[in-house]
């Protein structure tokens, strides 16, 4: 099972699951499992950005919560900078915290309205003892507002008194504080306007070449993800069903689901029109996912093998990997 | 020259705070041409949305207060008409969609009982007839089963099957002007596409006009026929599809485009438009743009732009327009 560990790889995700139990009555007795994510295996590079992308309810929440361990995993391995982290016991887990740090969508839902900014940022700082002192607390806070580009008067000011940019900044500013190498966003952009999401997605590419960060950048803005991201997952239904490097998954996209995703996106361009394929109905429930490959019912190039049998996530070459039996592993 | 179904002109919403009125809408003029779609968009606060729900007059008074203006609809102020009127027009000639299907239909009704209530209001058929009807445009928007489903309540079904509840009771009284307010925001992009071609098919059997405020250009670009873009209040430009996305005029119409990935860009940083949108109660004298505008010369700090028609066809409110050649 121990393969050679390349040097690059900060986050390694082997068969990952993550079930809900689904209770019924008033014993809250267990009658079915959500599968949120449903056996996902995937690397992360030191440095680059991971998009994450799929229709609400795949999973990609759950899976950027899951490897911060916010929710435990089922079954599978998290390795993090080479460590295994999957059953990491809590008090180590709050050092290792430090390094991993997550953005949230809302950022009007997840800023305490009853702390001033300079708190909120500075919480961080004294939970890790970064900074002992109030005065070189101070000072590590105003660093952090300057960095995400906000006065240091916003240090004395709550959180209402802001934008949704600039909330989503401070957001930011937080998960900064502790020095993280890795950030989850989950949807960071997803709540702004869009020549805010510009001003926002430009901040998050400037931190990450000064600081050497690595995103794992979850949206439902494809184009967004393109623009950001080195590679590109896409998940349908808690599986990873493609992984490519983003160029190429734009450009030429394998999986059929991919594809009927792709041309679902209009484009700012009223004189392209380009062929869309149209998907039929909505995701399944992933309580009672179909059998065989989970996308079968809604896919048009769908075959008889498909109905039994899942489709393994395979190696297509050029750094691609695509679940789809219309793609048969090279021998 | 088409004709207009819906003219709106120098309209101005005002609401009182408690630091003063604040103009919502300000002089703002829309003409909406008969089985065409017009495009309303801006950002946040910019004032489209308070425009729409002018038209439905359902804008809460007070706070909110007609300043001025006039909503022509069929030779009638519709800022005028009597509430009786208004509501025989409303939800049946004149319609509208909301952008959050889970928070506008009663979760305590079966989605049959709400399509039902509208038809019978407006059309005084009898309760089965009405169920009829329902189950007819639970098939016309593309439910499956809608004899099983108007039976069921709004949280059994997802969120694009209540879009379709929403179409389908917008729709159910053949309305000759459809509002959407961010009708697909909250969807998923599969979903967007077939609601948004759910709409153009309509469109094209009931010969509807429809008026999409949107902040998605995208969805502009593929569904509209006129854009009218809104800032701070003001109408900023006005032009046919083709002319905004190929020849936008005004500085921020240009940089909306431009902050979209995958659109005009170069190099690996998105253009921005930098700065926030200006505080309704004290906007600056001048151009409401000028503080975030690449283009900014003197006069734009002393004089507020009219809007001006710079090509046939073709309005902007600016004293430096985006130069195209």
């Amino acid at each position: 099972m121990e393969t050679s560990v390349q040097p690059d790889k900060l986050l390694e995700v082997k068969n990952l699951k993550k079930y809900f139990p689904v209770t019924k009555g008033t014993f809250r007795k267990v009658t079915q499992q959500l599968r949120a994510v449903d056996d996902v295996t995937f690397d992360i590079f030191r440095g680059e950005t991971l998009g994450l992308v799929g229709e609400s309810g795949c999973g990609k929440s759950t899976l950027g919560r899951t490897v911060l361990r916010l929710y435990e995993p089922t079954a599978g391995k998290l390795s993090y900078n080479h460590q295994d982290i999957t059953n990491l016991p809590m008090s180590q887990l709050r050092s290792l915290r430090r390094s991993m740090q997550i953005i949230f969508q809302d950022p009007y839902a997840s800023l305490n309205p009853r702390m001033t900014v300079g708190n909120i940022i500075g919480e961080a700082l004294q939970i890790h003892k970064l900074f002992p002192d109030k005065s070189s607390r101070e000072k590590r806070v105003l660093d952090l507002l300057s960095l995400v580009g906000l006065r240091p008067e916003a240090m004395q000011r709550y959180p209402h008194e802001f934008s949704g940019g600039q909330r989503q900044r401070i957001g930011i500013a937080r998960a900064l504080a502790v020095e993280p190498k890795f950030i989850v966003c989950d949807e960071p952009i997803s709540a702004l306007d869009v020549s805010i999401q510009a001003q926002i997605v430009n901040l998050l590419q400037d931190l990450q070449e000064q600081l050497g960060l690595t995103y794992l950048f979850i949206a439902h803005d494809l184009m967004v993800v393109k623009h950001i991201s080195t590679r590109v997952a896409v998940m349908y239904l808690g599986n990873i069903v493609e992984v490519a490097p983003a160029k190429a998954l734009y450009a030429d996209p394998k999986h059929p689901y991919t594809q009927a995703l792709l041309s679902a996106v209009p484009l700012p361009d009223p004189t392209r029109k380009h062929q869309r394929v149209m998907l039929k109905g909505e995701v399944p429930s992933p309580i009672n996912p179909p059998q065989g490959c989970k996308f079968h019912p809604r896919c048009p190039q769908v075959m008889e093998i498909c109905r039994h049998q899942a489709p393994p996530l395979i190696s297509i070459g050029e750094g691609r990997q695509v679940a789809c039996h219309l793609y048969p592993p090279k021998a | 020259m088409l004709e207009e179904v819906l003219k709106i002109q120098d309209l101005t919403v005002e609401f009182a705070t408690d630091e003063g009125a604040i103009r919502a809408v300000d002089g703002v003029n829309l003409k909406i041409k008969k089985g065409k779609t017009l495009g309303v968009v801006g950002e946040s606060g910019c004032g489209k949305s308070v425009t729409a729900l002018s038209i439905m007059r359902l804008i809460p008074m007070p706070p909110g207060r007609f300043a001025s203006g006039v909503i022509d609809y069929e030779g009638r102020n519709l800022r005028d008409l009597p509430e009786k009127e208004m509501r025989a027009l409303r939800g049946n000639r004149i319609s509208m969609i909301f952008q959050e299907p889970m928070t506008s239909l009663n979760p305590v009704f079966t989605i049959g009982d709400q399509i039902a209530e509208a038809v019978r209001l407006h059309q005084g058929v009898s309760r089965k007839e009405a169920m009829d009807k329902a189950v007819d445009m639970l098939h016309l928007v593309g439910i499956p089963v809608p004899e099983e489903r108007i039976k069921t309540y709004p949280h059994q079904l997802s969120g694009g099957m209540r879009q379709r509840v929403m179409i389908a009771m917008a729709l159910s009284c053949k309305p000759d002007l459809l509002i959407a307010d961010e009708p697909t925001t909250a969807l998923d992009v599969t979903i967007q596409a077939q609601i948004m071609e759910l709409l153009n098919r309509l469109q094209r059997e009931m010969g509807m006009s429809i008026i999409l405020i949107t902040h998605d250009l995208g969805v502009v670009a593929e569904t509209c026929d006129d854009v009218t873009v809104m800032y701070a209040g003001r109408v900023v430009e006005e032009a046919n599809v083709n002319a905004i996305f190929q020849k936008p005029l005004h500085p921020y119409t240009h940089g909306l485009l431009n902050s979209v990935p995958g659109f005009n860009q170069e190099g690996t940083r998105l253009k921005t438009i930098p700065g926030l949108v200006p505080n309704l109660l004290r906007l600056p004298k001048g151009c409401r743009f000028q503080d975030r505008c690449p283009r900014v010369i003197g006069r734009c700090r002393e004089v507020e732009p009219e809007l001006e028609e710079m090509s046939p066809g073709h309005f902007a409110r600016c004293y430096n327009p985006v130069p195209h050649n």
